[in-house]
């Protein structure tokens, strides 16, 4: 199997250099225009408008083998601070396979550049360079992962960085390279472990290759599966630590309810630890906003409960609410901090045209933390 | 690949396509432009059953349903076999399959978002006389019914 792997990944090489057997390419342009503020009577405006191109290269059916690529320019700017910003990514750059062992069993790959995600979306979740290995048989899955930060566009991926970081780039340039870490990952699940639950485990670690000394390490634990034929659950708790000198947590419980065709219901609880006994302050790798406050921040000594519901009508349009509760625990004691809503509607016009609008609020117990928001998208491929 | 066969005669059984026919798409390893114009001219009453499939290219062609630059005797492809299956069916479309009126890569693209044919599917990709059977039996129940 080693050897055949490694045949697939140097035929994979190959190819990538050879002339592409078979091209399919296409675009998307997407625009995002906000009002936001603490007050209603003074919101600023937010607009952010890219054009997409993409290619892909199907090379190999059986094994699945493909080139992928899709390069972006976007304009963004904030009328808050009165900036403009000029944006070109590369958001995918990917050789991708799958290796079938027998009916059950694979080994799916993927090297370049690609979106990856931990289990709990909060602490790693953007594009990144790197390899990703996948084991699948019936009864456990393992994957790893590992790769680089250092050639990212920090435009688009925000790494969080400890205060008085040496790293201050420029970012009036088109792309600014992301502060320099190693991620890598382990997994193990093991699906349909009793009564179709699967038990989850996660390992991540980011070693700092810059001059600031914060590598992070986290590791989590999940379980989640269905309850009955229309309700899901999942609960997961990460253990996290800067530097191996302190220990956090955060955990996560949801659970989904399908009610009717169309329809879902969402109950979700978070908890991100503060200085809480002997646990220190959670902080994720990459930013991740916890609530709709102005101030926009990280899941860190907080306590969030929220409610959303979505609902499809007409087969096209897809209505979604949420409600939620935030409390904070910096330190021992735990003091409300506010309540949020957002509703958002999306319309597909057709397949390849989507356009929605939203509203959000936040009602902080600072009122200098209101926020009003109101966002308009819209986005067509072609 | 005998339900297939059943449901795709059955499907056809009113237009009295031949088992001759269905019998040699289903063998097909890449079926051919010729093999898909018979089964679209003899569908759409361009040519009777004892067309040949010259005559049916050539019934197509004039009525302007065939991809751009194909032969009769080339492989066909997913885009290919995307565009002469739009042909046959009521298909809506998204916005640039109708501005495009049918476009291969659209009408591909099209049958993507409507589960016709795989997430995965190339353009580019041969398809074999099987997979044109399962497209056309997958158009049938999506559209066959508007």
């Amino acid at each position: 199997m080693v050897k055949k792997f490694a045949a697939v990944m140097l035929s994979a090489v190959l190819l990538s250099a050879s002339p592409l057997t078979g091209l399919d390419f296409g675009g998307k342009i997407n625009s995002t225009t906000k009002y936001q503020g603490t007050e209603f009577s003074a919101l600023k405006w937010y607009e952010s408008s890219a054009a997409h191109l993409w290619i892909s290269s199907l090379f190999n059916k059986k094994m699945k083998l493909k080139f992928s690529a899709d390069g972006s320019y976007e304009f963004r700017y904030d009328e808050r601070d009165n900036s403009y910003k000029n944006i070109v990514d590369l958001n995918l750059l990917k050789i991708s396979g799958t290796l079938e062992a027998g009916r059950y069993n694979a080994i799916q790959f993927a090297v370049g550049r690609f979106p990856v995600s931990d289990m709990t979306g909060i602490v790693f979740s953007q594009i990144n360079d790197g390899m990703y290995i996948k084991f699948v048989t019936p009864v456990i899955e393992f994957s790893i992962y590992g790769g680089s930060t250092r050639m990212l566009n920090a435009h688009d991926v925000t790494i969080l960085t400890p205060e008085g970081t040496a790293y201050n780039p420029d970012y009036n340039s088109v792309y600014v390279t992301a502060p320099s870490y190693i991620p890598f990952g382990i997994s193990i699940a093991c699906p349909s472990l009793f009564f179709n639950q699967t038990l989850a485990a996660e390992g991540w670690g980011f070693i700092d290759f810059s001059t600031d000394r914060y590598s992070r390490w986290y590791g989590t634990i999940a379980l989640s599966g269905p309850l009955s034929g229309k309700v899901f659950y999942s609960l997961m708790t990460t253990a996290g630590s800067e530097n191996l000198k302190t220990l956090s947590d955060l955990s996560k419980a949801v659970l989904t309810l399908y009610p009717a065709a169309g329809a879902s219901v969402c109950f979700t609880g978070v908890y991100a630890s503060g200085s809480n006994g002997f646990l220190s302050s959670f902080r994720g790798f990459t930013s991740q906003t916890a609530d709709f406050a102005l101030d926009e921040p990280e899941y860190t000594g907080m306590i969030k409960a929220a409610v959303s519901g979505s609902y499809t009508i007409l087969s096209c349009v897809c209505l979604v609410a949420e409600g939620g509760c935030v409390f904070v625990c910096p330190e021992n004691t735990v003091s409300y901090d506010g309540l949020q809503w957002n509703f958002s509607a999306v319309w597909n016009i057709f397949h390849d045209l989507q356009v929605s609008a939203g509203a959000s609020q936040y009602y902080a117990a600072d009122s200098s933390r209101n926020k009003t928001c109101l966002v308009v998208t819209g986005a067509f491929v072609f | 690949m005998i339900i297939l066969a059943a449901v795709f005669l059955s499907a056809l059984a009113a237009h009295a396509q031949t088992a001759g026919f269905v019998t040699e798409m289903l063998a097909a390893y890449n079926a051919d432009y010729g093999q898909v114009s018979y089964l679209s001219a003899v569908y759409q009453g361009f040519v009777d059953e004892t067309a040949s499939y010259d005559e049916a290219f050539a019934a197509l062609k004039k009525a302007g349903q065939l991809p751009a630059a194909v032969n009769k005797t080339d492989t066909v492809t997913m885009s290919g076999l995307s565009y002469m299956m739009a042909e046959l069916w009521p298909v809506k479309g998204g916005l640039m399959f109708r501005v495009t009126k049918g476009a291969s890569r659209y009408a591909f693209r099209q049958f993507k978002a409507d589960g016709i044919i795989p997430v995965d599917a190339d353009p580019s990709e041969k398809v074999s006389g099987t997979d044109v059977l399962t497209m056309y039996t997958a158009c049938q129940n999506k559209y066959g019914s508007k």
